[in-house]
Formats: structure tokens, sequence, C-alpha cells
């Protein structure tokens, strides 16, 4: 596991588990009753300051392509798929 | 340790000086869509579903909105058992509509890997252009399906949210890049939505109009 995927298990433990003190959980609201035809499958918008933090410092990496830090955090972090964390 | 020291420092600073004022402002863009967006967006997805042929996954779909992110501002990822998970930029620049499909399209990315293996249609698209020869590092074996998922996300708008949307791919440059892909979607997806064409009948449509069968009468090109 790449020390990007380390940091992103993190977050996102953090995050899904609500360990984290500031997040924001809005549970989709259920069907109105007008409504003819509803998923069962919903979507639940969050804030978290992690997430925030992590998608901020990937924006950054890619701005400052030519730094050498953002050189670091690119080759470090996933560059299109963090969350895949199944080992398959 | 110096670099750990140096990211739990930037992180604080982070929480302390740059989280609150990022914090109103994504506070204000959920509190428009828990208005304007979730009120309906069962209906949005059940529609969607029934277009593309997927069976309901029963998941409910994590949706991180970030006030910045790396091009292109929105992805979907899974984590272990297929379980999706969503982030998307929100700035408070973009218009409110194509924030909304922006939504409804990271979501079609969720229910086809919640679905993956019930044969819906971004599964038949892909075992087509397999048929016809791509291989799945081809452009066109990512783009067909996707290109679909705007069109689809952009006609569930109109059908569920406002019918005089315009499309993301109309809105940027997304269509016009997508070149042939787009017009022929454009073209043949919205015949199978209102009723004239059926959905196995549209999707062969679209590979035949894009790859060509080698046997196929050239009069029919």
């Amino acid at each position: 596991m790449t020390d990007g995927r380390v940091l992103v298990t993190l977050l996102l433990a953090l995050a899904l588990g609500a360990g984290v003190g500031d997040t924001v959980a809005i549970a989709a609201s259920q069907p109105e009753p007008s409504v003819p035809v509803a998923a069962a499958s919903s979507l639940e918008l969050r804030i978290d300051p992690l997430v925030d933090l992590y998608f901020f410092v990937r924006a950054q990496a890619a701005d400052l392509s030519g730094a050498p830090l953002a050189g670091y955090l690119a080759r470090a972090l996933p560059a299109t798929w963090p969350f895949d964390l199944d080992p398959r | 340790m110096r670099l750990a020291a140096a990211i739990e420092e930037r992180i604080s600073s982070f929480e302390t000086e740059l989280w609150p004022s990022r914090k109103v402002e994504l506070e204000a863009r959920l509190n428009y869509l828990e208005a304007a967006f979730v009120p309906r967006h069962r209906e949005a997805l059940a529609f969607m579903m029934e277009s593309l042929g997927i069976a309901d996954p029963h998941v409910q779909v994590p949706m991180f909105l970030v006030t910045r992110t790396n091009p292109p501002g929105a992805m979907t990822y899974y984590l272990r058992g297929d379980q999706p998970v969503a982030v998307v930029e929100v700035g408070s620049g973009e218009a409110d509509g194509l924030l909304l499909e922006t939504l409804l399209h990271e979501s079609t990315h969720a229910l086809d890997i919640a679905s993956k293996g019930d044969d819906n249609a971004f599964d038949q698209l892909r075992a087509r252009l397999l048929e016809r020869g791509l291989v799945r590092s081809d452009a066109g074996f990512h783009d067909v399906p996707h290109t679909l998922m705007f069109v689809q996300a952009a006609a569930t708008m109109r059908r569920v949210y406002d019918p005089e949307h315009v499309a993301y791919g109309d809105a940027t440059d997304l269509y016009e890049r997508s070149g042939a892909i787009a017009t022929v979607e454009n073209g043949i997806w919205p015949r199978f939505l209102n009723g004239e064409l059926a959905r196995e009948e549209a999707l062969h449509q679209i590979v035949d109009a894009l790859y060509p069968s080698s046997d196929e009468d050239p009069s029919r090109r």
C-alpha cells in the first residue's frame, strides 16, 4: 500500500466512521408521497474537513506540478483511483 | 518525522485558519442542494436506473462536497465490497443546473459500480465494443459509455428537475471534445427515452454508427 493509500484509508475511515467531530451528514430525505417512482438507493451529501483538506492538497499538487512537493505528492497519491482499497 | 510534523502542522492550520470559511461556503451549497436536489433525487435515480437497465442495488452513496479538487472536479471511487463513494467540487461559480447534473452523473458511476455484472446498458455497450475489436485500453472503450452517462444525466435533469436544462456537455466544451460519440449518442439515446426505440436497438445503433461491423451492408452506413 502506498503512502497515499495509507492517508486515504485513514481519511475515509475517519470520515465514513462518523468519528470526526466536525463532520456534517445530511441524510437524503424520504420521498414525498406525491413522487410516483422512487429508488431504494439514495445519496448522502456530506462535508468533512479532512476530505476537503485531502482534495485541496490534490488540487494544489495539480496546480503546481513543477514544484518538488507537488511532484512528490503526484507520485505518492494515486492519480485517479485513491479510494480503491480493494486488493483485488 | 520532520515530514510528519510538517504535515501535522499544516493540517492544524487548515482546520483553524482555512476550514472555517470553507465550511461556510460548503454549508451554503449543501443547504441549496438539500432544497433543490435531494427531495426528488430518488425519483431521478429511479428514472436513470430504469433507462439504463440497472437493477436497484439498494445502496446509500456517500457524496462528499469539497471546495476544490484536482481536475476533472468530480470523481467516484469504490471501497471494499464495491461500495461507491463520490467527491464533487461545488465551487460557487458553477451554475446550479450544471452542479445538479454533475451529481447525477456521479450517481450514474456509483450505480454502475454497485450493480456490476447486472448486464446494464454500460455492460452491454462494453461487450458490444469488445465484439467490434476494441480493447479495454482504447479510448473509445471508456468514452462511449462515459459520454452516455452525460447524455442520460442531462436527460434526467430535463425529465425530473428542469425541462429547459442545458446539458453540461453543451454548456462546456465536453460534447465538442467528445466529437462523434456525443453526436451519435445525442441523436439516438433520446429516441429510446421517448419510446421510439428499444434499449438494445439504441445500443446497437450507437455501436454500429461509431464502429461499423466489417461485414455490415455498406449501404446501411
